[in-house]
């Protein structure tokens, strides 16, 4: 009563299920989930303030005055803190047209090299607050050339110096 | 499987039916594919990003001459906009650049600004606004939806620079003291070599073709007065003949015509004048527009402007050129090798021309997609084609439909204004414009957003009191505005002797809601309020059945001689004659009684007393005696009024009685308005 | 059996191509996501800023007195703090311009500039 004849299409049915719903399930595992790529764009706009803020603090009013960050830079010795760095820096990066003023945070600090051996270090010129662990931050950076005796050297010369600046949001 | 007779085997619809079930299943799962799929809002911040470097990085194009030089019908010219000084100044921004892309009458929203800065096929929406450190902000585009891509950067403005020419400078640098003369030339020198020399740093260069120039020379007036020869203020006159410019290209004249469009202000006027010569008071302000000396092609030429002026009477003033007998011959040569003068440097010097200045500023970029409705009444029609009926009603009515009504483009729609009960329409005000106490409105082919208000007002009804009463007031005494439900009280003051006894209120006596006031319920309509006053007994004896009521007893009449009050009075005689009472207070307290009584008795011992009992009769309490010969033994009658004790409260027995003692013909007694009152308890 | 009944193959067939479908809709999707992250990162990958600043920086110090000392320091710095090997020569005089030849490269993008004075 049973025998093989009859079974053709089913058996061709089963295999062709059975082929769909493993690459449906392959498929599926595999196809990537997208979920970080929003936060590259906040970088993107934090960093893009940070430079506009420090290329603006190093530019000059006119063309009698001196950069206001190759003011702070020269005037404060290593290790010293400066707070006028803050109040315009804070401000530039805070500034909105409309909606008061944004939450981002801020810590600046500048590298220089040391010529008698050749190191970099770096020195620190204000911060808003520290910032926490956990917290992802933006650099964003400026040369400055400054008249400034750096450690290594024993008079003011002209140095080239990189100012750091990591910023986050709130 | 198949043969004509149309059977299918079992074979195959088995295989046939599993293989749907597993594509049927395996379909669906597709769809949670594509729940990644939504790259146009990431687009928004890619696009605000892009806009924002091309606004403050780039100069715009054309760059020579600059796209903010065109005016409103060249505006097509313009390929695209950029406010960056130039391309070497990234974050430094023109001024003038800004102003004119924010400039709202040249160019339009979104259309002008969409194909020269935004650019792309898909319409996108954007505002784009930028506030400096004076607080000032400028803006185009829409306002902010809820989701947009954004950028924002940090920049410097460029402004202008300017000069000030004023009494000092004339006086110190420019005066020749020895020329006294009326024809005054005045030059000012634009060394374009130096200027673009000097400086090459576009942030901070003077470059007349670039940007505007301003040169303001005052004190005109004062200057030509406060140096001796002291001349008189009201008769010393200064015309400004002509301006003349002048280019020199290796050593060699040229004249350029100024055009009227490049013509000075004069005193503060906020138009440039017409024509010269012209008279001047105090200043003159010179505004020269970069196209002006970009068309001179004068980059590499000096440029001097002369002003001549003509100044009378004779005087030393405003003259750092020779002067020359004929103004109008200067034409090509102009004298400078004077060495005593020179012509006013328009130059680097901080001391006389105020640099440009760079000032902090904040550019904000939002993009969206641009399918999005606006509200405020007036703006661009929505893609989607509705607008929107703000209805609103004030308190004491409503409207309906109410609220944010969506109406589509061109169709009609009918508000109706229904008032509360107690309140009436006061007005409807539609868009701001009046249309009066309508209780429907309809707007037709309704094109744009619309406001409606309905106000209201509370019904006030009035209420008259009625006056002079009798016998007591009314308080308040004049017609009382009040409003719908409102329970005004009445207060009434009896005369003495009076109580209060209905209160009438449009001509229904009601009971008093307090022995002495009355109180409404919810006033609906207008009324009027009387009362009448009451006094517990009151007789006057006028009546001529009088004195009906009293028990007599001896000789008494109705007197109408002399004395009575009103018609008549009663009179006692002859012999002893009393005349007695039962006066009910039952239901009173504070029992006070007042007559009028007189005598006239010629014998010592006579007298009329005016007697009260509180227990019908058995006690006797005296109120008043007039013996023969007391002031009242007069034959006129005289007021007497007394408080009686608690004992005459709401008493049933309560006799009053006056008595004649008498015995002599001619000795007579007069009573007359006998009136007990009392408060009601 | 000589030869198998091979008439129902089409219900495999269906079944592949079903899964070559999906497999294809699936790789380009799988695409398209990477689509955005790549736009934001794309700018922030790009040196725009740097090299402008560099560029800035090798300019203005043209006329300093010790340019040998900033020229360390600018090298070093750079490829200590931004990983990025600058190289510049000293401005020579050509035809009354000055020139300068500079080399910036940060591992992903390199620019070259023979800058000249106006």
């Amino acid at each position: 009563m049973v025998n093989t004849d009859g079974q053709l299409y089913t058996i061709e049915g089963f295999a062709a299920a059975l082929i769909m719903i493993a690459t449906a399930y392959l498929v599926i595992n595999a196809t990537s989930v997208y979920t970080a790529g929003d936060t590259h764009i906040s970088d993107m706009q934090l960093e893009a303030i940070g430079t506009d803020a420090l290329k603006v603090m190093d530019t000059n009013e006119s063309h009698l005055s001196k950069s206001p960050l190759r003011d702070i830079i020269e005037g404060t010795p290593i290790g010293a803190e400066n707070a006028t760095f803050g109040a315009s820096f804070w401000y530039l990066i805070n500034n909105r047209t409309q909606s008061g003023l944004d939450h981002i945070q801020y810590s600046a600090s500048y590298s220089y090299r040391n010529t008698t051996d050749n190191s970099v270090n770096s020195a620190f010129i204000n911060a808003s607050r520290n910032l926490s662990v956990g917290e992802h931050a933006v650099r964003a950076t400026k040369w400055v050339v400054v008249n400034k005796q750096l450690p290594g050297n024993i008079t003011a010369q002209d140095r080239a110096v990189l100012v750091e600046v990591l910023m986050w949001r709130d | 499987m198949t043969d004509e007779n149309g059977n299918l085997s079992i074979d195959f619809l088995a295989g046939f039916t599993i293989f749907m079930l597993a594509f049927i299943w395996v379909v669906s799962m597709i769809p949670g594919l594509m729940i990644g799929l939504q790259s146009y809002t990431i687009d928004y911040d890619a696009v605000a990003y892009r806009t924002g470097v091309i606004l403050v990085e780039d100069p715009g194009w054309p760059f020579s001459p600059p796209w903010e030089s065109f005016n409103d019908a060249q505006k097509f010219n313009v390929t695209r906009f950029g406010l960056a000084l130039s391309k070497d100044t990234p974050n430094i921004l023109s001024e003038d650049k800004v102003n004119r892309f924010f400039c709202a009458t040249a160019f339009i929203y979104p259309n002008d600004y969409r194909s020269r800065v935004i650019f792309g096929d898909y319409p996108y929406g954007f505002n784009i606004s930028l506030i400096d450190d004076g607080g000032k902000i400028k803006s185009v585009g829409d306002v902010l939806p809820e989701g947009y891509g954004y950028i924002r950067r940090t920049v410097k403005i460029k402004g202008t620079s300017n000069a000030t020419i004023n009494q000092s400078y004339i006086q110190n640098h420019s005066f020749t003291k020895s020329d006294n003369a009326t024809t005054h030339v005045f030059s000012i020198l634009i060394d374009n070599p130096k200027l673009l020399g000097d400086i090459t740093d576009p942030a901070y260069q003077i470059d007349p073709a670039r940007e505007q120039i301003t040169i303001n020379i005052t004190d005109l007036r004062s200057t030509i007065t406060n140096y001796p020869p002291i001349i008189n203020n009201t008769t010393s006159t200064v015309t400004l003949r002509n301006i003349k410019v002048f280019k020199q290209d290796g050593g060699v004249y040229s004249n350029v015509p100024l055009p009227a469009t490049d013509f000075p202000y004069i005193d503060g006027s906020s138009s440039r004048v017409t024509a010269m010569p012209v008279s001047v008071t105090d200043n003159i302000t010179l505004r020269f527009s970069p196209q002006f000396f970009d068309r001179l092609k004068a980059q590499s030429s000096k440029i001097y402007i002369a002003l001549g002026f003509t100044v009378s009477p004779e005087s030393t003033f405003l003259n750092n050129t020779q002067a020359l007998p004929d103004f109008n011959t200067l034409d090509g040569q102009l004298t400078f090798n004077n060495p005593n003068t020179t012509p006013f440097y328009y130059d680097y010097n901080p001391a006389n021309v105020t640099q440009p200045h760079l000032r902090d500023a904040v550019v904000e970029v939002a993009v969206w997609s641009g399918a999005v409705t606006s509200y405020g009444g007036g703006g661009p029609t929505p893609i989607n084609g509705t607008h929107t009926i703000y209805a609103s009603a004030g308190s004491g009515g409503t409207i309906s439909p109410i609220g944010s009504v969506s109406v589509s483009d061109g169709a009609n729609q009918l508000f109706t204004i229904t008032n509360n009960t107690g309140y009436h329409n006061t007005d409807v005000v539609v868009d701001g414009v009046s249309n009066g106490s309508v209780t429907s409105y309809t707007f037709s082919n309704v094109t744009q957003d619309h406001t409606i208000v309905a106000s209201f007002a509370i019904n006030t009804y009035v209420i008259t009191p009625t006056t002079p009463l009798v016998n007591g007031a009314i308080n308040p005494n004049t017609p009382q505005t009040v409003n719908y439900g409102d329970t005004p009280t009445f207060t009434f003051t009896p005369s003495p002797g009076y109580h209060l006894d209905t209160v009438f209120v449009n001509g229904t006596p009601l009971p008093p809601t307090t022995p002495t006031t009355y109180t409404f319920p919810a006033v609906t309509t207008n009324k009027t309020i009387s009362a009448t006053f009451a006094p517990v007994f009151f007789d006057d004896f006028d009546a001529v059945a009088s004195p009906a009521g009293w028990t007599t007893t001896g000789t008494y009449n109705r007197f109408t001689g002399t004395p009575h009050f009103g018609a008549a009075s009663i009179q006692l005689r002859d012999e002893p004659s009393w005349l007695e009472r039962t006066i009910s207070t039952t239901g009173y307290s504070s029992i006070t009684v007042s007559f009028d009584m007189g005598s006239q008795t010629n014998a010592a011992g006579h007298y009329l007393s005016a007697q009260w009992s509180s227990d019908g009769g058995v006690t006797w309490t005296l109120l008043k005696q007039i013996n023969d010969g007391d002031p009242e033994d007069d034959d006129n009658l005289h007021p007497f009024s007394y408080s009686l004790l608690a004992s005459a409260d709401n008493n049933a027995n309560f006799v009053l009685r006056f008595s004649l003692e008498a015995d002599t013909p001619g000795d007579k007694g007069y009573v007359d308005n006998v009136l007990i009152g009392g408060n009601p308890i | 059996m000589a030869r198998l009944n091979d008439d129902a193959q089409w219900i495999i067939l269906m079944g592949f191509l079903v899964s070559f479908s999906f497999f294809f809709l699936a790789m380009v999707i799988n695409q398209s996501t990477v689509v955005g992250q790549t736009t934001a990162e794309s700018v922030i990958e790009f040196p725009k800023n740097d090299i402008r600043d560099v560029r800035g920086v090798i300019i203005s110090s043209m006329n300093v007195t010790n340019p040998g000392v900033v020229r360390g320091d600018i090298t070093v710095i750079s490829l200590s703090r931004k990983n990025a090997v600058i190289s510049y020569t000293s401005p020579q005089i050509k035809d009354n311009h000055t020139v300068i030849n500079m080399h910036y490269n940060n591992g992903v993008t390199e620019f070259n500039e023979n800058w000249t004075s106006l």
